[in-house]
């Protein structure tokens, strides 16, 4: 499998198919549904609805999934968000969505693009 | 090798996450996912220690992660079952909260699939090494028990053996007891009995008479009515029963003997207040004397006696309820009334009762009749010693076997054999049971008589048999060695042997 798109968007590809067993197609199978995983979602409804534990719990989510996935750059910006969430820093956090969509929406559209190679 | 023989219930929120897991771990596990804290507390009240291992998230809506520990804990399952926490939580504060509340191990996300593959082995051969180790401490304590309530029984049976009946009284009164302690904390739970309390009344029933055997032989076995004199003789026996308990002031503090004393004392007391010997009325009579009158007096019913004729199951209970036989607490008159189908078939259908007392019989004459019985602590720990290593070797091989002992007859099979085979393990009385008949038509005949023939110079026999094999029959042979005891006559003591196929 060529992930050379993924690397150049900054996904960590060795370490999560070592994670993966080494486990390509499972990899792949496990970024396709991150595309469709509504804890995105839910993230941005929380925030404008000032649900502050719903949207500790999507972020958390998030930076889990970010985490398996080796989505590198993503991981740190939720990481960083449930820290703030957690410091009851709720205004900062949300401070961060605007950075947070904008790498979240281009590596949706990178993996997309990716598949479409396929 | 696994063969999938454990459950692993992965819950996460997060389809993603349970995929992962699931993918990671299902070559080696069946895998259950649980998409909340509560469908996963669903799931393991339904599927009582099917489960073998929650690999748990712990941030979800509803109830979280450690809401789940506790709700384990409540249940008192988080003993059994162990949780592995899976989390992008690293914070030594979260972790530690998990661990408090009971979680066995706890790994951070990102993970690596070989680590949680290897964290998820170990706990589940931890915790199966752990549940066999409680099973045989459980073993062992049953067998104690088995001892307490064996020494029991054989202290009443010389009671009622002097009282002239047949000794099934006390295993009836034992029986009826528990049907209704069982019925009864179905009903209430304001008595406060727990197992434990139910276990020991149970026991103590049988020693409810010990006080006759303070009264004269010409008074307790007369055959007609009673002079007023005689009968207050007669009725002595509750409170000299109770003293004779109260008397062993070196167990003071053991619960059998205050369940003994209640009912010795009580069990003669009536609701309304006017039994002997103390008068006491509604529950200021301990609920165990309750119990035990009354199962003794549907026992006295059913019962012949030499003063008259038993009376039917129907006329007995009908009897009670009208009032003509003392007066009891109308619950408990309900919980017979509940329980007496299962009273009808159990004690007056099944000669159980019988054949344990024939065996318990047997066992005392030969507890009597041999001096040399004191065994030592050294020799008690050996035998378990041999259990221990025997059960061992049952359990790591193939080989069906089986052992017989001669008194009291029992035929113990191993596991395997025992599942094989589709009967139980343990089978008092084989010679005559139906379990035993149904392994083949007729082919053990072979086998008894071969074993019959053996003796002590020549122990070894064998015979050809078939036996059942999932739906098919299969040919077998019976590998057995006759024990006997060395001496001068030698006497046989039983059986060990061994099926092959």
């Amino acid at each position: 499998m060529d992930f050379t798109m993924l690397i150049e968007a900054g996904v960590d590809v060795k370490g999560a198919t070592e994670r993966f067993m080494g486990n390509e197609q499972l990899f792949a199978k496990m970024l396709k549904k991150f595309v469709d995983e509504p804890s995105y979602g839910k993230l941005c409804a929380a925030i404008e609805a000032k649900d502050e534990k719903e949207a500790l719990a999507a972020s958390h989510t998030l930076k889990g999934l970010c985490g398996n996935l080796s989505l590198t750059r993503l991981f740190e910006l939720f990481a960083e968000q449930v820290t703030l969430m957690r410091a009851n820093e709720w205004d900062k956090a949300v401070g961060m969505m605007p950075e947070i969509t904008e790498n979240y929406e281009q590596m949706t559209q990178t993996i997309n693009k990716w598949f479409d190679t396929l | 090798m696994s063969g999938k023989n454990y459950k692993v219930l992965v819950v996460d929120d997060s389809e993603i996450n349970r995929t992962i897991l699931n993918e990671i771990l299902r070559s080696e596990y069946e895998i259950i996912e649980a998409d909340s804290g509560e469908a996963a507390l669903d799931i393991l009240q339904k599927s009582k220690g099917e489960i073998a291992i929650v690999l748990l998230d712990v941030v979800m809506p509803g109830k979280d992660g450690y809401d789940v520990l506790g709700a384990m804990n409540r249940y008192g399952i988080i003993e059994d079952i162990p949780v592995i926490m899976i989390s992008a939580e690293s914070s030594p504060d979260f972790i530690t909260k998990a661990y408090d509340l009971g979680a066995v191990d706890y790994v951070s996300r990102p993970f690596e699939a070989a680590v949680v593959q290897r964290r998820v082995k170990n706990a589940i051969t931890l915790y199966a090494k752990q549940r066999r180790l409680v099973d045989i401490v459980a073993d062992q304590i049953y067998e104690k028990e088995k001892n307490n309530n064996l020494m029991v029984s054989i202290l009443s049976h010389i009671v009622e053996f002097r009282n002239g009946e047949s000794g099934s009284h006390v295993i009836h009164i034992n029986l009826i007891t528990e049907m209704l302690l069982q019925q009864l904390i179905k009903r209430t739970s304001k008595y406060g009995l727990t197992k434990a309390d139910i276990r020991l009344i149970c026991t103590a029933s049988s020693l409810h008479d010990i006080g006759k055997i303070a009264i004269p032989d010409e008074i307790l076995n007369k055959p007609g009515r009673f002079t007023p004199q005689e009968y207050d003789i007669m009725k002595t026996h509750a409170e000299i029963g109770a003293s004779m308990i109260n008397n062993l002031s070196a167990f003071s503090d053991e619960p059998l003997l205050k369940a003994s004393y209640e009912i010795c004392r009580w069990h003669h007391e009536r609701y309304d207040g006017k039994g002997y010997p103390d008068g006491l009325s509604g529950d200021d009579i301990p609920i165990s004397a309750q119990i035990v009158s009354l199962a003794d007096v549907y026992d006295a019913l059913t019962s012949e006696r030499c003063y008259k004729k038993a009376f039917t199951h129907e006329q007995a209970v009908e009897m009670i309820c009208n009032g003509e036989c003392g007066c009891f607490n109308p619950l408990l008159l309900e919980c017979l009334l509940e329980i007496s189908d299962k009273l009808k078939t159990d004690i007056n259908g099944n000669p159980r009762g019988l054949d344990d007392t024939r065996e318990l019989q047997k066992l005392t004459d030969e507890i009597i009749g041999n001096d040399d019985l004191a065994a030592s602590g050294q020799m008690l720990q050996q035998l378990e010693f041999e259990r221990m290593r025997s059960a061992f070797y049952e359990c790591e091989l193939p080989e069906m076997f089986f052992s017989y002992q001669t008194s009291p007859p029992v035929l113990t099979l191993s596991e395997n054999c025992a599942k094989r085979l589709g009967i139980s393990r343990i089978i008092s009385d084989p010679l005559n049971s139906d379990e035993v008949k149904s392994i083949s038509g007729g082919s053990l005949a072979g086998l008894v008589e071969q074993i019959s023939a053996a003796t002590a110079d020549n122990p070894e026999v064998s015979a050809n048999g078939r036996i059942a094999d999932g739906d098919k029959e299969v040919e077998c042979e019976y590998r057995c060695k006759t024990l006997w005891t060395s001496g001068d006559v030698p006497v046989r003591t039983g059986v060990a042997g061994v099926i092959i196929c």
